[in-house]
């Protein structure tokens, strides 16, 4: 592993990809009514602060991850157990992600699985360095977005304004409760980023980069919802899984475009990889400062399978 | 680097091995199913499909439409059914249209599009029609007129049907949402068989309306065209009346219907706007169509006549089956959620003594080619 | 046999041309001329060369004419008197070292015995047939400078010269190969290419240990840091306008003595997409030319998978109309959709390969032969379905836009075309994934291999898929060399 320095705007591509991650094909699966957009909405402008503090915290302990900065605040014990929780943490949500891809992937259309290749493919990710993995990442954040706006650009006439009426019918109550659960899930979580903040390179702001990558990964976001809202319309956007799914499913163009849900599909399964190769690169640093390996790449192998 | 290439070689050759080639399916493998007609029969359903299948007895492959029939429990138990009848196995992926019979449509139709919804290969954009008279198993056997495939053919009519405006455009995803919505019910096309020119062919018939998922009743062409000016559904078509003895067809070119829930007295009553932009298309009389006044005149009748149309429609419906297929409890809640959160438990009651107040404006925008009317000598 | 160490030169002549026997047992190309000078017949020499390495006419001409008729006295530097006033060459050398002198023989110089002298002269002679300077075969040209370089090194060296007259440009020599003893030389502009970069290009080169070097792919292959990589981080071009332009972007390049071809480096992904008339032609033209190379490398390995993908897992995006075109041309054909695919596209590659060794006459007819043969007789039998010839054939002429490639594309593609096998579009994806992290894992001396292809940067893009204009280019690629200014001004536009 290369300690190259990864600039800012690699840093906010991968956040934004990151809270793309599962999110655009799960988002609302949390009971979320009609008025899930505007729970996003408010969930982008609560995070705000936790941009604030995290960006607070890289700027406080300078050249230092998540992990360093754990063991210099709480001393060694502790320390090291707060590395444990975490780095279990982001494991274990880095098999959740992979797991619900590849059922996503088995329910949309292929019955077998391709996990282990995923797994193949984040080993190979995490020996080639979180360098190659941001560069990755810049170059495909244009092509993911490109994809989410080719979705709109093409689904424009069969969009239905009247779903979006009437503006918080059940209340204020559910709405909060969803944007809470937006702001845990993904932009919370956003703090495995702290882990990498040792790799930044010098003129690197990091509450510069949350903020957009928070503000950039919630519009999309939030767009995408929308847009799932306007093409599959209520109830339907209730009863089925994968929303963005079915809802790309239905925009046809003079018979010859059609079913072009895979592009959601390539989306999901672009930015899911992405967002499960951070979390056990971040895992896999935090083992790491535990038990002292020197290199990562003899350790991430043990992963995975 | 020298062990881990081994180690993801190792890994590539047992992931070949495991996973095969799981989902791995060679196209001609396949029976392209481009419709479903479903039935009743004594054990549950009835289900046919029309495969497209190639004649290949010449050198340019030719499309043959052929149809299966098999009957079970459940729509799935059917599909599964066929496996003893054909060697490939029926692939949804294609199927644009479900043809229903009446019966079927009867005891609801929430079956069929939960196996449509839940399978990932039909589309949730295909039609789904009611059969009227026939069975659905007879419409599907109707020869086809324009194309070798009988059910794209249903599809299609209902695509261009927008041009007329008279029958529904609601595939199911729509219908599932109007099922499912509150202050709305579902109307969706139906087919029926006419001979034509010594022919047996299909046509569509109109619509069908559902209480939930359970047929209530039929609805002509016209009647859906007045349907659609309410939900402002009108994407074109004409507009047909007379003027003392004279027969004028208005072409539509864009339409506008906004209706607006208004409390009038304490009592609520659903206030239509329409706007539409017309021309004239074809006139069998002595109107001028050049002067000021006399379009004026075509103008005030055509929007009394518009508005009458569907007044009586309306009354027609709430009497006759006291069902809100217009959406107006719907209109009320996005308009007035307050209101509806009251009256939603007792709004078919409501909906029968509902106050209408119809407003048509119809714009002439011109009169065609003809700047006069081609007259016989003087 | 004994070593070349353990000889010495001595001061009798015929010792010395005993000695000479000895070590060139059994070659007959070398040649031994004992010369007397006409007025001092005490003055005896003797001079060596191998038969066809040397230029007759400088060894008749300028030694052995001076040898004989000048008026040579016997004194007692004789060496010297022979090397400065009698023979007329621009390169003689004394020496004492035996393996020198071997070596100098063998490379076409010719050695100068004289009686009671334990040394001798070392003259230069090379001469031999090389080819003339012609347009490289597969670095054609459509505008600009049409010649290539040609297996003799010094003719290589002087091509570039001529183009770059500056005293910057240094040219270093060295010897690899234990056997071959073949001069390569190191080619740079001082203050333009890094000198981190030659030190370690120094330490691998001297690293090498082999028997032979015969073309430079050997030591292409020697110093690449991933071995196993099917993209290769060193370029390698036939023209010195390439190279010349290589060394202004404070490249260096390597040559090797004997092989047309010049390694250039640090070398990044998209001067695959390079072409050297790129920079002669239009650059509206040359920038569209750019886009449908990197497009036609996308389109060689994208297609087969995606048609397999879409044909065998994926049959509900096909748009219903070509669903059933594709539905009635596969029915009745007796191969699965994979074994077609991978099946012509081996046959494609052997047409290629065929076309590529036949001589051009033979090559065009054979591609009838391809086409008409196997193409629609193979459709019209029912073999394959139409759509595999039109995918492959799509694919195959996607794939010769960038020759540079096409080793690399096929890998991929058959790698593609497995993954997409199994898992459909996702392994096609994941596939496409692989790909991109290694891409952006490569370095080529320390220089990512994707540069300048991330940055939205309008002067780091000029050069890659689009052309800018020549006064756009104001500054050497940022990644490159810190020596960055390329002209001053120049036009004042932007």
């Amino acid at each position: 592993m290369e300690n190259k320095k990864i600039s800012s705007s690699q840093y906010k591509s991968l956040m934004v990809i990151f809270i793309f991650g599962t999110s655009l094909i799960f988002v609302g699966n949390i009971h979320g009514e009609e008025d899930i957009w505007i729970s996003i909405l408010i969930a982008i402008a609560m995070s705000m602060p936790l941009a604030l503090i995290y960006g607070k915290i890289a700027k406080l302990f300078p050249k230092m991850g998540l992990f360093d900065i754990f063991i210099k605040t709480y001393g060694k014990v502790l320390g090291k157990f707060f590395i444990l929780a975490y780095s279990f943490h982001f494991f274990h949500l880095a098999t959740m992600i992979l797991r619900s891809m590849t059922e996503y992937i088995q329910v949309a259309s292929l019955p077998d699985t391709s996990q282990y290749t995923t797994g193949i493919l984040i080993i190979y990710t995490i020996n080639a360095g979180l360098s190659a993995f941001s560069t990755w990442a810049k170059l495909i954040l244009p092509i993911v977005i490109l994809l989410i706006i080719t979705t709109i650009i093409l689904g424009f006439n069969q969009f239905d304004y009247s779903y979006l009426m009437p503006i918080l019918y059940n209340g204020l109550k559910p709405v909060m409760v969803n944007s809470y659960l937006f702001i845990t899930f993904p932009f919370a979580e956003t703090i495995v980023f702290l882990v990498f903040s040792a790799y930044a390179d010098d003129n690197n702001d990091f509450t510069k980069v949350y903020i957009h990558g928070i503000l950039i990964g919630g519009f999309f976001l939030f767009i995408n919802v929308f847009r799932n809202i306007l093409l599959l319309g209520f109830p339907n956007v209730n009863n089925v899984l994968f929303r963005s799914d079915f809802a790309t499913s239905i925009i046809t163009i003079s018979n010859f475009i059609q079913r072009i849900e895979i592009i959601v599909s390539s989306n999901l399964t672009l930015t899911s990889f992405a967002k499960a190769t951070t979390y056990l690169y971040a895992a896999s640093l935090g083992f790491i400062k535990l038990f002292n390996i020197k290199n990562i790449k003899d350790f991430s192998l043990s992963y995975v399978l | 680097m020298n062990k881990s290439f081994i180690f993801i070689l190792i890994i590539f050759m047992i992931l070949s091995l495991v996973t095969g080639c799981g989902s791995y399916k060679e196209i001609e493998q396949l029976s392209p199913v481009a419709g479903i007609a479903i039935d009743k029969s004594p054990i549950g359903y009835k289900l046919t499909v029309e495969i497209i299948d190639v004649d290949e007895s010449n050198k340019e492959p030719k499309f043959v439409s052929l149809k299966l029939s098999t009957e079970g429990k459940s729509i799935f138990d059917c599909i599964r059914n066929m496996i003893n009848l054909t060697a490939k196995k029926l692939y949804f992926g294609h199927t644009s249209v479900v043809i229903v019979s009446k019966d079927v449509a009867k005891d609801g139709i929430i079956p069929i599009i939960d196996f449509i919804f839940r399978d990932a290969e039909p589309r949730i954009n295909m039609y789904m029609v009611v059969s009227d008279e026939y069975t659905a198993n007879e419409i599907l056997h109707l020869k086809s007129v324009s194309t070798d495939i009988r059910s794209f053919e249903i599809d299609t009519m209902i695509v261009s049907n927008d041009q007329l405006s008279k029958v529904p455009n609601t595939s199911v995803y729509q219908l599932a949402n109007h099922i499912g919505t509150p202050g709305l019910y579902p109307v969706i096309p139906t087919v029926s068989m006419e001979v034509n020119e010594g022919l047996e062919t299909i046509v569509l018939s109109g619509g069908a309306i559902f209480k939930q998922d359970t047929l209530e009743g039929f609805l002509g062409l016209d009647d859906i065209k007045c349907l659609r000016f309410i939900r402002n559904e009108i994407k074109g078509g004409l507009f047909i009346f007379d003027i003392s003895n004279t027969t004028i067809s208005l072409e539509i070119f864009k339409n506008k219907t906004k209706v607006r829930p208004k409390i009038v007295n304490n009592q609520l009553v659903m206030e239509i706007k329409i706007k539409t932009i017309v021309s004239i298309g074809e006139t069998n009389g002595q109107i001028d169509t050049l002067h000021e006044n006399s379009i004026n005149r075509i103008k005030t009748i055509a929007e009394t006549s518009l508005e009458d149309d569907i007044l009586q429609f309306i009354k027609t419906i709430q009497t006759d089956y006291g069902l809100d297929i217009f959406g107006f409890g719907n209109i009320v809640k996005q308009r007035m959620p307050d209101l509806w959160k009251e009256i939603e438990t007792n709004w078919d009651s409501i909906f029968k003594e509902l106050d209408i107040d119809v407003d048509a404006d119809i714009h002439i925008r011109g009169s065609g080619n003809l700047f006069k009317n081609i007259t016989e000598k003087q | 046999m004994k070593n070349l160490q353990d000889y010495n030169i001595s001061y009798s002549l015929d010792e010395n041309i005993n000695l000479m026997k000895e070590i060139f047992k059994d070659d007959n190309t070398l040649k031994i001329k004992k010369l007397q000078n006409q007025f001092n017949p005490n003055m005896v020499c003797c001079i060596f060369f191998i038969n066809g390495m040397v230029d007759e006419n400088i060894i008749s001409e300028y030694i052995i004419k001076p040898i004989i008729t000048n008026r040579i006295s016997s004194n007692l530097n004789q060496m010297d008197t022979f090397q400065d006033q009698i023979i007329m060459s621009c390169s003689s050398e004394k020496t004492k070292d035996i393996s020198k002198l071997v070596d100098a023989v063998l490379m076409g110089n010719t050695a100068l015995f004289l009686e009671c002298e334990n040394n001798c002269l070392i003259i230069k002679s090379q001469g031999w047939q090389t080819r003339n300077i012609e347009e490289p075969t597969v670095e054609k040209a459509l505008r600009g400078p049409r010649e290539g370089f040609n297996e003799c090194l010094m003719v290589n060296l002087s091509m570039i010269r001529r183009k770059i007259k500056s005293n910057k440009l240094k040219f270093n020599f060295m010897t690899i190969g234990d056997i071959t003893n073949t001069d390569i030389c190191i080619a740079y502009i001082e203050g333009l290419a890094e000198e981190k970069i030659l030190e370690n290009l120094y330490s691998q080169l001297n690293a090498i240990k082999i028997d032979g070097i015969l073309d430079v792919k050997y030591i292409q292959e020697y110093i690449d840091k991933e071995p196993f990589s099917i993209f290769e981080t060193t370029g390698s071009t036939e023209k010195p306008d390439v190279v010349a332009s290589k060394l202004l972007e404070g490249r260096i390049a390597v040559l090797v003595d004997g092989s047309p071809v010049v390694m250039t480096l640090p070398y990044i992904f998209i001067e695959l997409f390079q072409s050297a008339d790129d920079y002669s032609l239009n650059y509206y033209f040359s920038s569209i030319n750019r886009i449908l190379r990197i497009f036609g490398f996308l389109s060689t390995i994208s297609i087969p998978p995606i048609y397999l993908a879409l044909v065998t897992q994926h049959q509900e995006f096909i748009p219903t109309p070509l669903m059933m075109s594709i539905y009635a041309s596969r029915i009745s054909t007796p191969l699965p959709t994979i074994l077609e695919l991978t099946g012509l596209l081996i046959v494609f590659e052997e047409l290629r390969e065929a076309g590529a060794r036949m001589p051009s006459f033979i090559g065009q007819a054979l591609s009838i032969v391809g086409a008409l043969v196997l193409g629609t007789a193979a459709v019209d039998a029912r073999f394959v379905s139409a759509p595999i010839i039109i995918v492959v054939g799509m694919s195959g002429i996607a794939g010769l836009i960038t020759p540079n490639l096409n080793g690399a594309s096929n890998v991929i593609k058959i790698a593609l075309i497995f993954l997409s096998s199994i898992l459909g579009l996702y392994g096609y994806i994941i596939g496409m994934t692989f790909l991109l992290i290694h891409l952006f894992k490569l370095d080529s001396f320390g220089i990512p291999y994707m540069s300048n292809l991330t940055t939205f940067n309008m002067q780091s893009l000029k050069d890659t898929a689009v052309r800018f204009p020549a006064w756009y280019m104001r500054l050497r690629p940022r990644y490159m060399t810190n020596n960055h200014i390329r002209s001053n001004g120049g036009k004042n536009h932007e």
